[in-house]
């Protein structure tokens, strides 16, 4: 009966770290990848391409294990916009770089809140 | 569909593994509170199954946590008697000392066709041969016939018979099964011996078992 009860409680144990690590690591993704958005964004005309690829491979560092805890459907939606993102920085479009940086920006803090273990979220 | 095909496979291991954990009473006779996760589980396990956008982890999240929950409880309700009531209900006499308890009856919305029902499948045509009748907190019922109604064995005569236990196979399909050997307390030599007797040899069995007393029972293989 005791190994047993050990068994439940490490299934219970492995189910809460999995938990907690995701959403640390979800958190702490997260708001790297805005902060480096944010730092092309508010960046002057000669940083703000080479800060704005910098934003873009900040997303392809994570997008594995961030597309493993998020649905994917979320997943797809922040690859698709960053995929675009890098295309405009390639043809050194700054508008439109800044307007895709902002809803790369948006769209990781919409899924943020998502995940977020808060009463609004589990209720 | 490769997607799809892994991550079938990867939740098919892991419910098994979390049934088997769970032990196997699992299967065999479900409590209120092991069917509600047996239920979860199957449908927690599914939706993944077919929907590739939902990612594995949160279902192997939720089924761990239910598994390790399941057992917690049964393993703490083994202990109090509070919490096994809490979680399983309790057992309630519908029948008693001859007599139909109905307001037993209608607290567990029970029909008396059910109970006759409940009946008739332990066999019991004839409520009155009943004095007693049980519903048990996984929804069976238990039945105890009146004295007069019990059948005659040979405890009831007087007549002391030895235990047989219970027969083991040595022999299935041509091939010795070494365990039931040892469980029997037989050596290949004395399997050979008793072979010999009958006629046969380890080929041509298709089944051959054996009780305490020395009783054997031999089924060659049809040619």
């Amino acid at each position: 009966m005791t190994k047993r009860m050990i068994a439940g409680a490490l299934c219970i144990l492995t189910s809460l770290a999995i938990g907690v690590f995701g959403w640390l690591y979800l958190k702490n993704a997260g708001n790297e990848l805005i902060s480096s958005a944010e730092a092309a964004l508010s960046s002057g005309d000669e940083e703000f391409f080479s800060l704005a690829e910098k934003a873009a491979s900040e997303w392809d560092k994570r997008d594995k294990l961030v597309g493993a805890i998020i649905k994917h459907e979320e997943a797809d939606r922040v690859d698709k916009l960053y995929l675009q993102l890098k295309e405009y920085i390639k043809e050194e479009n700054s508008e439109t770089t800044a307007f895709y940086l902002r809803r790369c920006v948006s769209e990781i803090r919409v899924i943020l809140m998502g995940e977020k273990p808060g009463i609004e979220n589990v209720m | 569909m490769l997607t799809s095909l892994i991550r079938t496979v990867i939740l098919l291991f892991v419910i098994i593994f979390t049934i088997r954990l769970m032990g196997k009473r699992q299967i065999g006779e479900l409590q209120p509170g092991e069917l509600v996760v047996t239920i979860l589980l199957s449908q927690i396990a599914a939706t993944p199954m077919q929907d590739v956008e939902i990612p594995l982890l949160h279902s192997l999240v939720s089924i761990f946590t239910l598994t390790g929950i399941e057992i917690l409880l049964s393993g703490i309700s083994m202990k109090s008697v509070k919490l096994r009531e809490l979680i399983d209900g309790r057992n309630v006499a519908v029948v008693k000392d001859g007599v139909i308890d109905q307001k037993k009856l209608k607290s567990l919305r029970f029909t008396v066709d059910d109970l006759l029902e409940g009946l008739r499948a332990k066999d019991v045509f004839d409520v009155s041969l009943v004095e007693s009748a049980v519903v048990e907190t996984n929804g069976s019922l238990s039945v105890l016939l009146k004295a007069s109604e019990l059948p005659f064995n040979n405890s009831s005569a007087g007549i002391n018979v030895p235990e047989t236990g219970i027969p083991q196979v040595l022999i299935s399909d041509g091939r010795i099964c070494s365990e039931n050997l040892k469980n029997a307390g037989v050596n290949k030599k004395q399997l050979t011996e008793m072979l010999k007797k009958e006629n046969a040899s380890v080929e041509d069995v298709f089944l051959f078992t054996v009780d305490k007393t020395g009783k054997t029972f031999l089924v060659k293989k049809e040619k």
